[in-house]
C-alpha cells in the first residue's frame, strides 16, 4: 500500500462510519437492550428482567394476531403485486394483438403505464385517507353507491372485520403494482426482440413465451423485488395507522407488528415490551430476506 | 419443397416509410438465394416477411404450395438464424437447440437423438451444457444455425449471420454454411450487405436497392453482366471504375485517354454524346508484365499502389468527372481500399495488375485494356446499353 493512501482511505470512511454506527447501530443496540428490560419509556428508572418481556409475547394474543395479519400480508402482497405487475408489463412489451404475426406492446403502453405509476407519486398517507373515503361503510361511500348501481348490495368494507384486512392487502396493491409494473417494464425492454422473435419462430405462444423466456430472463429483478415487497409487507404502519379505524380495528381485525410496537412504545408507556417486539420484528425481516434471496437463487444471466 | 415464391410484395412502414416495392421473387427448391444489397435497402424486410415476423402490406408469400401471406411464423415451417443469434441466454446449448421440440411435445428421446445429431454435425457435442455467454461467437453461431437445422424446416431464412464475426471466422463460416446447404440441400435465403459472401455463397444473388430488385442471377452474370450501373458498382471488389466517356465515331474518349470503341457494342445511337464507361480494375494489366499486342495500351501516373502479394492495385487519377453510384460509396467493411478524394473534376481508377508489376508511387504505369470487357451504361436511366451478344468470356 503507498505512503498514506491508508490515512486516506480511513478519512473518508470515518465520517459515514461515524454516522451510521450513531444513528443505526446505536438505536438497533439499545433496542436490544431495552427489550430485556422493564422501561416505561419516559422514567428513569427501569429494572434489568432478563427475557420476561420475551415470554410475555408468546402468550399476548394481540400481538399474535398482528403476527397472524403481517404472515397474510406477507403471503399475499408480494405474490399479488409481482403476478399483476409482471402480467401487464408483459402486456405493454410484447402483448399487443396486431394480426397476429410480430411481436410488439398494446396500444396506447404509455399511457397505461404513467396512469399505473401515479398511485405511487403519492404520499402513503393520502393514499391511506383516498381510500378510507372510498370504501366508505355508509351507503353512500363511493364504492358502495357505485356497487349498489351495478346491482351489487354494499359492504362494511373497513368496518367489516372479515374483509378489512383484505382491504388493507389491496389498497397495498394497488399502491405498488404501478411501481413493480414500470420496473418489469424497463426490464423486459432491455430483453433483445430478437429473442422474442426467435421464441415466436420456433413456435411459443403468449404464454410459453412468458413463462419460459421472459420470466426466466427477469428472475434477477423479481428476485429483488419480492425482498422489497416482502420487507414492506412486514411493516405498513403507515397505511394502517390512517386508514383504519382504531387505528388497528374494527375488533384489532387490522392489527400489524409495527402498529403494536408504536401503540405500546408510546401510548401505553411500556417502551422496554416494544422493543422487545422491535427485536422479533428485526429477527423476522432478518429471517424472511435470507430465505427469500436463498430459494429464489439461480444462476445469473448474461446476454 | 421448399420453393418461396413473392408475388408483387410490398411493404409500407407506419409512417410511410416504404420499405420494400412491388418485389417478385422466386426462389427454387433448395437453392441458396442470397439477397444483397446497402442498408437500409429493404433486404432484411423482405426476409421477415418470408418468416412471417413483418406483415405484408401488399402482394403474396407462397412457401411450399401454401399461401403463407396471413399465417403466423411458426406455421410457416422455416427456421431463422438472427444477426445477434438471438439464443436464450437462460438456457444451455441442449436447452436452445431442443426448445422448438420441447414446444411441440416431441418425445423426448427424440428431442435428445435430434440434437445430439445437430450438435455433432456443428462440433457442438462437447458444450451441450454450456450456456451462451460461455460460448464464443463462432459457437454462438452454430448454436443458432443448429436450433434452426432441429426443425428440418422447409427454408433456412439467415440475417446477415455472420457479420458478427471477425474475418477470418467469417470465411471460415462461410465454408461451412456452404458445405451445410450442399449437405442438408434444404432452401436458404439469405440476407447480407457483403457482395463477397453473396457471391461465393449464393447459387443467386438478388441485388436489392430501395426496396427495389435490381437484378436476380448467378454470381457470374451479376459480375459480367450487370443490368445498371447500381448493380455494376455494387458487386466485385475493388469496385467497378465509372467515368463519363465521350463517344465519337468509334472512339472513346475519357480524360486524355483515347481508346476504340469494341466491335459489336450499340453505340451509334450515342455518337456525339457521352455514355458512362465502366471498366473492372481486373480487365486492366501492366503492359510490361503481360504484353499482348493486340489490346491499346493506356499511359497513366501511379499515385498510390497497394501490394497484396497476389496482385497489386494501381490507383491512378483519370481527368474525368467521376461517376457517383448513390449507396455503394457506404460499404464499411467490404476490405476494399479506401478511395481517394479526387479532385473535383477528376476521377480515381484502380487497375488490379500483376504482383510483378514495377510501378511504384508516382511512376508512369503502360495498362493493357481489353474493350472487349467494358460496361457502357446511360447516362440518365443508369441502364445497361446492350451489345450485341456479348461473349462473357472471351479473351
Amino acid at each position: 500500500m503507498r505512503h498514506g493512501q491508508y490515512r486516506f482511505i480511513v478519512g473518508f470512511l470515518v465520517l459515514p462510519l461515524a454516522l451510521y454506527a450513531i444513528f443505526v447501530i446505536s438505536p438497533f443496540v439499545q433496542a436490544f437492550y431495552y427489550s430485556l428490560t422493564n422501561w416505561t419509556g419516559v422514567s428513569p428508572q427501569f429494572d434489568f428482567i432478563g427475557l420476561q418481556n420475551f415470554q410475555t409475547l408468546t402468550q399476548d394474543s394481540l400481538f399474535l394476531r398482528a403476527v397472524r395479519n403481517n404472515l397474510v400480508l406477507l403471503v399475499g402482497m408480494p405474490l399479488t403485486v409481482i403476478l399483476l405487475a409482471l402480467f401487464y408489463a408483459f402486456l405493454l412489451n410484447v402483448g399487443g394483438a396486431g394480426s397476429g404475426v410480430g411481436v410488439r406492446g398494446v396500444r396506447g403502453s404509455g399511457f397505461y403505464k404513467l396512469a399505473f405509476f401515479i398511485p405511487q407519486v403519492l404520499s402513503v398517507p393520502v393514499i391511506a385517507v383516498i381510500w378510507a373515503v372510498m370504501l366508505d361503510p355508509t351507503p353512500t361511500g363511493l364504492v358502495n353507491s357505485a356497487a349498489r348501481r351495478v346491482g351489487f348490495g354494499g359492504s362494511g368494507w373497513l368496518a367489516d372485520p372479515n374483509l378489512a384486512l383484505y382491504c388493507v392487502l389491496w389498497v397495498l396493491v394497488w399502491g405498488s403494482v404501478g411501481f413493480y409494473l414500470v420496473l418489469f417494464n424497463a426490464a423486459m425492454s432491455s430483453i433483445p426482440r430478437d429473442i422474442y422473435e426467435a421464441a415466436v419462430i420456433d413456435g411459443a405462444g403468449r404464454v410459453a413465451t412468458f413463462f419460459r423466456v421472459t420470466v426466466p430472463l427477469l428472475w434477477d429483478t423479481i428476485q429483488t423485488s419480492w425482498v422489497y415487497l416482502a420487507i414492506l409487507a412486514l411493516d405498513v404502519y403507515a397505511l394502517v395507522a390512517v386508514m383504519t379505524p382504531g387505528p388497528g380495528g374494527p375488533a384489532n381485525a387490522t392489527q400489524v407488528i409495527s402498529l403494536q410496537i408504536a401503540q405500546n412504545g408510546f401510548q401505553f408507556g411500556r417502551a422496554g415490551y416494544a422493543s422487545a417486539m422491535g427485536v422479533v420484528l428485526f429477527f423476522f425481516t432478518l429471517i424472511i430476506a435470507a430465505i427469500m434471496l436463498r430459494a429464489t437463487r439461480r444462476q445469473r444471466i448474461e446476454y | 419443397m421448399g420453393r418461396i415464391v413473392l408475388e408483387h410484395v410490398s411493404k409500407e412502414f407506419p409512417g410511410g416509410v416504404q420499405a420494400v416495392r412491388d418485389v417478385s421473387l422466386e426462389i427454387g427448391d433448395g437453392e441458396f438465394m442470397v439477397l444483397v444489397g446497402p442498408s437500409g435497402c429493404g433486404k432484411t424486410t423482405i426476409l421477415r416477411m418470408i418468416a412471417g415476423l413483418d406483415e405484408v402490406t401488399d402482394g403474396e408469400v407462397t412457401i411450399g404450395d401454401r399461401v403463407v401471406t396471413d399465417e403466423k411464423p411458426k406455421d410457416r415451417d422455416i427456421a431463422m438464424v438472427f444477426q445477434n443469434y438471438a439464443l436464450y441466454p437462460h438456457m444451455n446449448v441442449e436447452q436452445n437447440i431442443g426448445f422448438g421440440m420441447r414446444l411441440r411435445r416431441t418425445p423426448k428421446p427424440v428431442v435428445k437423438q435430434r440434437v445430439s445429431g445437430a450438435a455433432q454435425a456443428l462440433a457442438l457435442l462437447d458444450y451441450l451444457a454450456r450456456k451462451p455467454a460461455d460460448l464464443s461467437g463462432g459457437q454462438r453461431q452454430r448454436v443458432a444455425i443448429g436450433r434452426a437445422m432441429v426443425r428440418e424446416p422447409k427454408a433456412f431464412l439467415m440475417d446477415e449471420p455472420l457479420s458478427n464475426l471477425d474475418a477470418k471466422l467469417r470465411v471460415q463460416m462461410r465454408a461451412e454454411l456452404a458445405r451445410l446447404h450442399k449437405q442438408l440441400g434444404t432452401t436458404i435465403v439469405y440476407v447480407t450487405h457483403d457482395q463477397v459472401e453473396a457471391m461465393t455463397l449464393g447459387t443467386r444473388v438478388a441485388v436489392v436497392r430501395d426496396g427495389v430488385l435490381q437484378q436476380v442471377d448467378t454470381p457470374q452474370v451479376l459480375f459480367h453482366n450487370p443490368v445498371n450501373l447500381f448493380v455494376a458498382g455494387f458487386i466485385g471488389s475493388p469496385t467497378m471504375n465509372l467515368v463519363e466517356a465521350a463517344v465519337t465515331g468509334d472512339k472513346l474518349e475519357f480524360g486524355s485517354h483515347r481508346l476504340p470503341v469494341p466491335p459489336g457494342t450499340a453505340l451509334e445511337a450515342y455518337n456525339g454524346r457521352t455514355v458512362i464507361l465502366g471498366i473492372r480494375p481486373s480487365d486492366f494489366e501492366d503492359a510490361d508484365v503481360w504484353r499482348d499486342e493486340r489490346l491499346p495500351v493506356i499511359e497513366v501516373t501511379a499515385d498510390v499502389v497497394e501490394d497484396l502479394g497476389t496482385e497489386a492495385h494501381v490507383l491512378f487519377s483519370v481527368d474525368a468527372p467521376p461517376v457517383q453510384v448513390e449507396g455503394v460509396d457506404e460499404d464499411p467493411e467490404a476490405g476494399a481500399p479506401i478511395p481517394l478524394v479526387a479532385a473535383e473534376g477528376t476521377s480515381v481508377f484502380t487497375a488490379a495488375v500483376d504482383a510483378r508489376t514495377a510501378a511504384r508511387i508516382g511512376s508512369t504505369v503502360r495498362l493493357s485494356v481489353n474493350p472487349a470487357r467494358f460496361h457502357f451504361f446511360d447516362r440518365d436511366s443508369g441502364r445497361v446499353i446492350r451489345s450485341r451478344p456479348q461473349p462473357a468470356a472471351s479473351s
